[in-house]
C-alpha cells in the first residue's frame, strides 16, 4: 500500500513538474518523510488508513493548484485585494497614531474622524472620485466615465477596491493636522471635497494613462505625491484656515513661544506606527497591480527606507540637541516610508536608504519650521506627508535605476511636485474657506475647553480614568447644552 | 506704576471736571480699554470722555491734570475711585444684596483658578477678563458690577463679593474666558490642570450650597 502510494506521488511530481512550485515541493517532501517514518514502525491495523489520510491532507492544496493551470489574473487579483486589505489597516494605524498624539479629552473625536472619513470617502470616491481619476480622459486633465461603478469586468472591481483605500488614506492624513479644534461636520465636508474632487483630479493627471503628467513620464509609483503630498498640502491649507489650538503659541516676545502639548498615549503612537508600517507593504507592494517577482525588491526598499527614516530622525534630534522623542522616531519612520513610496520600484536599495533617511531628517526640520511659522500641525502631517512626499517624488527621478540624475526626468518630477502643490493647496484653501462660511470650521473656545469628545459626540474616551480632569462621565449628564 | 496708583492718578486728574456718574463711567472705560496701553493713549481716552462742548473745550487742561497727577506722590493722590464712587452710589443696594449660590460658587472657583498663578499673571488674567466683558451679553448694570468686582480682585483676591447675580450661562462664559486667558498665559496643558484642581477645591462649597459645580463648565 505504502509503496504504491510513494510511486503514485513520484509519478504525480513527474507529470506536473511544470506547475509545481516551492510550496508544493515542501509539502511533498514532508509527506514522504512522514510516510518513511511510519513504515519503520511495527505494522498495526490503522497504519494504511493513516497514510492515506496524510496524503489527503498534504496533497489537497497541491492537487488544487495542480488541477487548474495557474491563472495569472486570479493570482494578481488575489495579491491586489490582499494588498488593499493591508492598506485598509493603515486607517487603524492613522487612528492610533493621531489619537495618541492628542489630549485625552479629544481621543474619541480623532478616532471618529478616522473611522468616518474612511466611510464617507469610500462612498464619494466610488460615486465621483474613481470616475474623475481613472475614467476616460481624452483631455489629460480629468476622467469622464466610470462614475458610481455598478457593473464592470472583475479587474475593475479589484482596482476600485484598491484605489478606494488610497483615496481614504489621502483624506485621513488631514484629520491629524486639524485635530482638537475642528468642527466634526466641517471636517467630513472637507473629506468629501478631498476624495471626490481634489485627490482624484490630481490623480487623473499622474496615474490615468491619458493624464498629462503621466504622458510626460512623471514617476510616482505608489503615491508619494499623489496620495501623501495631496494629504499634506490639504493639511497645510486646513491649519492655515483654522489657526492654532488655544494657547499653542505664546505671545511674541515671551520666553517659550512654542508650548508643548504632549499626546495622552504614546503606546498608541507606537502601535499606530507599527500598523502603518505593515500597511505600507500593501500600499507599495500592491501598487504593482500584479503578483510579480519585483514585489520583494519593492517591499525591501520600503522597509529599508522606513528604518532609515527613524534612525535619521533620531540622529538629527541628537545632533540638534533635542530630546529623542518617540513621536519623532515614529514620524521619522513614516517620513521614510512616504519618501520611498514614489521610487520604491525603481531605485536600488542604497538609494532607498538615502531617500528614507533624508525623509526622516525633513520630518524633524519641517516640524520646527512650521512651529516658527506659528502653524499648529498636531501630528506633523505637513512635514511628514507633504514635504517628504515631495522629496520622495524628486528622489524617484534622481535615483532612477539605469537613468540616474537625468535632468529631463528631474524636471518632470519637479513639474509634478509643483503642480500638485498649486492645485491641491489652493483648491483646499478655497474649500476650507467656503466650509468656514457655510458651516463652522473651528469650534468655539467653550468646545475646546470641554474637549471635542463631549461637545461633538457626547461621550468621554476614558470614563474610568479621569482623575485629573475637569470633566468626567459622571458629570456628563449634568452638562447642560454640551453642544452649545 | 501699579494699576491701583494709575487709577488713583486718573481719578485725581479728572475729579475737578466730571461728576460722580461720569467719573465712574470714565474710570471703567479706562480700565477696560486703556489701562494696558502706553501713556500717550490717554489723549484718545480723554477725547472719548469729553462728550459735551464745555468738556471738549477743556480737553487739554484735563489731559494736563492727569499727566501732572501721575507725578504726584502717593499721599497726594485721591483714594481708589472704585471704592469712593461705588460706596457713594451703591452702598445702600450693596448692603441688602444677597448673592445666590451659583454666583457664590463662581466667585470661589475663579479665585481658586487665580490662586494658581503669581501676582503678575493674576493681573494679566483679570485684565483679560475685563477686556472681554463686552462679549458677555448681559445688561449694563451687571456688566459694571462685574467690571468693578474684577478690578478689585486685581488688588485683593478676597475683596468684596459680587454685587449682582448672574445666570449660569453668563457664568459659564466667564469661566470660559478665564480658561482662554489661562491657555494664553500658562499654556493649554496647565490650563486644563488648573481648572481641574480649582474644581476640586470648589467642590465642597458647591456641595454645601447644593449647587452642581459642572453647571458652570
Amino acid at each position: 500500500m505504502i509503496v504504491a502510494l510513494k510511486c503514485s506521488i513520484h509519478k504525480f511530481i513527474c507529470a506536473k513538474s511544470d506547475n509545481i512550485n516551492v510550496v508544493h515541493l515542501l509539502l511533498i517532501n514532508i509527506l514522504i518523510t512522514i510516510i518513511i517514518s511510519i513504515e519503520s514502525y511495527p505494522v498495526n491495523l490503522y497504519r494504511s488508513q493513516f497514510v492515506v489520510l496524510l496524503c489527503l491532507i498534504f496533497l489537497s492544496p497541491t492537487l488544487v493548484f495542480a488541477g487548474d493551470a495557474v491563472n495569472v489574473d486570479v493570482v494578481n487579483t488575489l495579491w491586489v485585494v490582499i494588498a488593499g486589505a493591508m492598506v485598509f489597516l493603515m486607517q487603524a494605524g492613522f487612528a492610533m497614531l493621531e489619537t495618541g498624539m492628542v489630549r485625552a479629552k479629544n481621543a474619541v473625536n480623532v478616532m471618529m474622524k478616522n473611522y468616518m472619513d474612511l466611510c464617507v470617502g469610500t462612498l464619494l470616491f466610488w460615486l465621483i472620485g474613481y470616475g474623475l481619476m481613472f475614467g476616460n480622459n481624452p483631455s489629460g486633465w480629468v476622467g469622464t466615465s466610470l462614475f458610481g461603478l455598478a457593473s464592470a469586468p472583475n479587474w475593475d472591481y479589484t482596482l476600485l477596491f484598491f484605489q478606494i483605500m488610497f483615496a481614504a488614506t489621502a483624506a485621513t492624513i488631514v484629520s491629524g493636522a486639524m485635530a482638537e479644534r475642528t468642527n466634526y461636520v466641517a471636517y467630513l465636508l472637507g473629506t468629501i471635497g478631498i476624495t471626490a474632487i481634489i485627490y482624484p483630479i490630481f490623480g487623473s493627471w499622474a496615474w490615468n494613462d491619458q493624464g498629462w503628467l503621466k504622458q510626460m513620464g512623471f514617476i510616482d509609483f505608489a503615491g508619494s505625491t499623489v496620495v501623501h503630498s495631496v494629504g499634506g498640502w490639504c493639511s497645510l491649507a486646513a491649519i492655515m484656515m483654522l489657526g492654532p489650538r488655544l494657547g499653542r503659541f505664546a505671545e511674541k516676545g515671551q520666553k517659550d513661544p512654542v508650548r508643548a502639548m504632549p499626546g495622552h498615549n504614546l503606546g498608541y503612537v507606537a502601535i499606530g506606527g507599527f500598523l502603518l508600517w505593515f500597511g505600507w507593504f500593501g500600499f507599495n507592494g500592491g501598487s504593482t497591480l500584479a503578483a510579480s517577482t519585483n514585489v520583494g525588491h519593492i517591499l525591501l526598499n520600503t522597509h529599508m527606507a522606513g528604518a532609515a527614516g527613524a534612525v535619521a530622525a533620531m540622529l538629527i534630534s541628537f545632533i540638534t540637541r533635542q530630546p529623542i522623542l518617540m513621536t519623532k522616531a515614529v514620524n521619522g519612520s513614516i517620513a521614510g516610508l512616504v519618501a520611498i513610496t514614489a521610487g520604491c520600484a525603481s531605485m536600488q536599495v542604497p538609494y532607498a536608504v538615502l531617500t528614507g533617511a533624508v525623509g526622516g531628517v525633513l520630518s524633524v526640520l519641517g516640524v520646527i519650521w512650521l512651529e516658527k511659522m506659528r502653524l499648529d500641525d498636531v501630528v506633523g502631517a505637513v512635514s511628514v506627508h507633504g514635504l517628504c512626499g515631495a522629496w520622495g517624488t524628486l528622489a524617484a527621478g534622481l535615483f532612477l535605476t539605469g537613468n540616474m540624475f537625468n535632468l529631463h526626468q528631474v524636471i518632470v518630477q519637479l513639474i509634478g511636485i509643483g503642480s500638485a502643490f498649486v492645485w491641491v493647496f489652493f483648491s483646499a484653501l478655497l474649500m476650507y474657506f467656503l466650509i468656514s462660511k457655510v458651516a463652522t470650521l473651528r469650534v468655539s473656545t467653550m468646545h475646546e475647553q470641554r474637549g471635542l469628545d463631549i461637545t461633538e459626540h457626547g461621550e468621554i474616551g476614558y470614563p474610568e480614568f479621569g482623575n485629573d480632569t475637569a470633566y468626567s462621565s459622571e458629570n456628563l449628564k449634568d452638562l447642560k447644552n454640551y453642544k452649545k | 506704576m501699579e494699576l491701583l496708583l494709575r487709577r488713583r492718578a486718573i481719578f485725581t486728574g479728572m475729579r475737578p471736571y466730571f461728576d460722580d456718574h461720569e467719573l465712574l463711567e470714565a474710570i471703567h472705560l479706562w480700565q477696560a480699554e486703556y489701562a494696558q496701553k502706553p501713556k500717550f493713549a490717554l489723549s484718545a481716552f480723554v477725547a472719548r470722555c469729553c462728550s459735551s462742548p464745555q468738556l471738549k473745550a477743556q480737553r487739554a487742561s484735563i489731559l494736563g491734570a492727569i499727566f501732572s497727577a501721575f507725578d504726584f506722590p502717593e499721599n497726594k493722590l485721591l483714594p481708589d475711585p472704585l471704592e469712593v464712587l461705588k460706596l457713594s452710589k451703591d452702598s445702600v443696594d450693596a448692603h441688602h444684596h444677597v448673592v445666590d449660590a451659583k454666583t457664590k460658587v463662581f466667585t470661589e472657583l475663579l479665585v481658586h483658578i487665580l490662586l494658581k498663578f503669581n501676582g503678575l499673571d493674576q493681573q494679566l488674567i483679570l485684565n483679560y477678563l475685563i477686556a472681554h466683558l463686552p462679549k458677555i451679553k448681559t445688561d449694563e448694570r451687571r456688566t459694571m458690577h462685574l467690571r468693578v468686582w474684577l478690578s478689585r480682585q486685581i488688588d485683593n483676591l478676597h475683596a468684596n463679593s459680587l454685587q449682582a447675580n448672574f445666570s449660569a450661562e453668563i457664568l459659564q462664559q466667564l469661566i470660559n474666558i478665564s480658561y482662554v486667558a489661562m491657555c494664553e498665559y500658562a499654556g493649554p496643558v496647565r490650563a486644563d490642570q488648573f481648572l481641574s484642581q480649582a474644581m476640586k477645591e470648589t467642590e465642597p462649597l458647591a456641595a454645601s450650597l447644593d449647587f452642581k459645580l459642572h453647571d458652570l463648565l
